[in-house]
């Protein structure tokens, strides 16, 4: 059963060649066995879990039940979830049990699925490699030496270790893509204001969004599918119409014009990896898609634009964590400032406490117009190239990251090395657009990931693209062999 | 050099008791070889209300200035008309009638804090 996708998962529950209770138990079974390799779940709620399977199962014995009825999820655990820990990867919210669901995770339930438990992330989902995280990095499932990338890295490592069919991730600046493209699987970041931020914990309000991480292009749309539509409790939620993102799947290729960026195709590609995509590329103009150069000249300024824009609305959000309402507070504080500066000393770690730091100083008086008023007109820009582009293609296409997974503690004491490492996401979420990473290919046995950029709302195309991709090619079925039970 | 100066709510309280440390900050002419000394990094940590102990603050200074660094490619770049963009969507504020949405949960988010007494959140002295 754990070898399925969502959509076979679905059809088997329909059929009822398996109940959803056996399905559950599977997987709770599975992550009690692997999960102490991959360190990929901070909290597992068995009873919770079977309990809400025992509940689908009635749903679809009685016939009205909703498409994702008995199938088992995760949560990235930086979505609140009424009674149950959410964590975001912190010292600081490690005592918090929220009183309410995040929107997405009301979504969820209401559309029938189980919720196995909730997935390791970087702290407060600022990293890029899963290191950054209170309880331990989670570990990549190809190669356990490896990280599974950041910040959704549980997310991606409980999926391609098949301990979970589908999970729940965020994306600021690449945190679905990257970690799907080192885990071997399928990220989808939609356009901003997509799915609802209500009760996902903020790291900067105006590019972060939530999105499905699965095996397939059609598990990620079952998800959205789920997730997406306008949330009257989120101010920047989209009333644009949502639609049945299933229902393009399978169209034609024929006449896509694909823009391929000369800028991600420089000096700071691994060779090997550029090699993949390129017979990606190959695949698609095989299928009748068209391959046209473009540019995008401000590429090379996203990462300074992104490490001011991030941290300074940052160090705004995490300015709630004061230690009086909830979460960590620090022991016998001497007075109200003591109570402040030793609780976020003690409850944030290196990462955080640094962003908050950058991000203060970017808003300082004196520096808020040479650093955030300067990034948030560099941002500008940015957007400008890819709606230039996009009058001449209809899909964007690249790589997801310069190089395959790297290992555990290469870049933990190295914070601008780490940053480079999103130098070909970053953007999509400076323009709000829409992005995937879609599994194509391996380099010595690690997996590379190709990334789809569409235009905003346009998810359908790209969804479409990586069906169709994934139609002809057999990357995203490969299994690592420690989900097997072979060596890690 | 010019001087932080308290604005908007804080100038409107005219009490210096919650008015933020004054920053020294340097002029616009300095920042073209930006760098960070550790006495600046003290005085964000203290906006931010961030504690980083004495032996931590040197390696936390010279972490921030290579990210400071990187930051300054962006001064080369002429953005003289460019409108600066809040929201990718350059979505304005949605608004809702003004009218009580909300019930009142009062007793689940206390639950949660760390103390609480008669309904009310409970923070150490702070009027002698």
């Amino acid at each position: 059963m754990h070898t399925k996708s969502v959509a076979q998962l679905i059809q088997g529950l329909r059929e009822r060649q398996f109940s959803s209770a056996e399905l559950t138990r599977v997987y709770l079974d599975r992550i009690a066995a692997l999960d102490t390799r991959y360190n990929s779940f901070i909290s597992v709620d068995e009873a919770a879990a079977m309990a809400a399977a025992s509940a689908a199962d009635e749903r679809l014995a009685a016939g009205d039940a909703p498409p994702l009825t008995g199938i088992p999820i995760a949560h990235k655990d930086i979505f609140c979830t009424d009674g149950m820990r959410t964590s975001c990867g912190s010292r600081m919210l490690d005592n918090f049990v929220p009183p309410y669901d995040a929107t997405v995770v009301q979504r969820f339930r209401a559309a029938g699925a189980v919720l196995l438990g909730k997935t390791n992330m970087d702290e407060f989902a600022m990293g890029s490699s899963n290191e950054s995280s209170f309880y331990g990095p989670a570990r990549n499932p190809w190669d356990t030496d490896l990280v599974p990338g950041g910040s959704s890295g549980g997310s991606a490592a409980a999926v391609a270790g098949l301990l979970a069919p589908a999970a729940t991730g965020t994306d600021t600046g690449g945190s679905i893509r990257q970690p799907a493209a080192f885990c071997g699987i399928t990220g989808l970041k939609p356009t901003y204001g997509r799915v609802s931020r209500l009760g996902m914990v903020a790291f900067a309000s105006s590019l972060d969004q939530a999105g499905p991480m699965a095996h397939t292009a059609e598990d990620c749309a079952l998800l959205l599918n789920a997730m997406a539509g306008h949330d009257p409790l989120d101010s920047t939620s989209s009333d644009t119409a949502t639609e049945d993102y299933t229902l393009a799947l399978g169209n034609s290729l024929d006449g896509l014009r694909i823009g391929l960026p000369e800028e991600y195709f420089g000096d700071g590609l691994d060779s090997a990896t550029g090699d993949c995509i390129r017979s990606a590329l190959r695949e698609l103009e095989a299928q009748g898609a068209t391959l046209v150069n473009v540019s995008l000249p401000h590429a090379a300024l996203t990462i300074p634009t992104y490490y001011i824009i991030a941290p300074a609305e940052a160090s705004t959000n995490l300015s709630r964590f004061d230690g009086v309402r909830y979460g960590y507070r620090c022991a016998d504080p001497v007075d109200l400032h003591d109570l402040y500066t030793r609780t976020r000393q003690e409850g944030f770690g290196d990462e955080v406490k640094r962003r908050i730091l950058v991000g203060t100083y970017a808003l300082s008086a004196g520096y808020y117009d040479a650093y955030y008023k300067k990034a948030q007109q560099v941002r500008r820009l940015i957007k400008q190239d890819f709606m230039a582009c996009f009058e001449q293609v209809d899909v964007i296409a690249g790589p997801t990251t310069p190089g395959p997974a790297f290992a555990l503690g290469a870049k933990s004491n190295d914070p601008v090395s780490m940053y480079l490492e999103d130098v070909y996401t970053l953007a999509v979420n400076l323009a709000g657009l829409p992005g995937m990473s879609v599994p194509a290919g391996f380099v010595d046995n690690k997996p590379v990931g190709l990334q789809l950029i569409g235009r905003h709302f346009d998810e359908a195309r790209l969804l479409n693209v990586a069906h169709r991709f994934q139609r002809a090619t057999d990357w995203h079925l490969r299994q690592p062999e420690s989900a097997n039970g072979g060596p890690a | 050099m010019q001087l932080y100066q308290p604005q908007g709510f804080w100038a409107r309280r005219k009490c210096d008791k919650f008015t933020p440390p004054a920053v020294s900050v340097a002029a616009r002419s300095e920042l073209d070889t930006m760098s960070i000394e550790q006495n600046e990094i003290e005085k964000i940590a203290e906006l931010a209300r961030v504690r980083i102990s004495g032996d931590e603050i040197g390696q936390v200074t010279e972490r921030i200035a290579e990210i400071l660094q990187m930051m300054d490619q962006l001064q080369a770049v002429d953005t003289a008309d460019v409108e600066p963009m809040a929201n990718p969507l350059d979505a304005i504020q949605q608004l809702r009638p003004d009218v009580v949405t909300e019930t009142n949960r009062r007793d689940a988010f206390q639950a949660i804090a760390p103390a609480v007494e008669n309904g009310l959140y409970l923070v150490p002295k702070v009027i002698e």
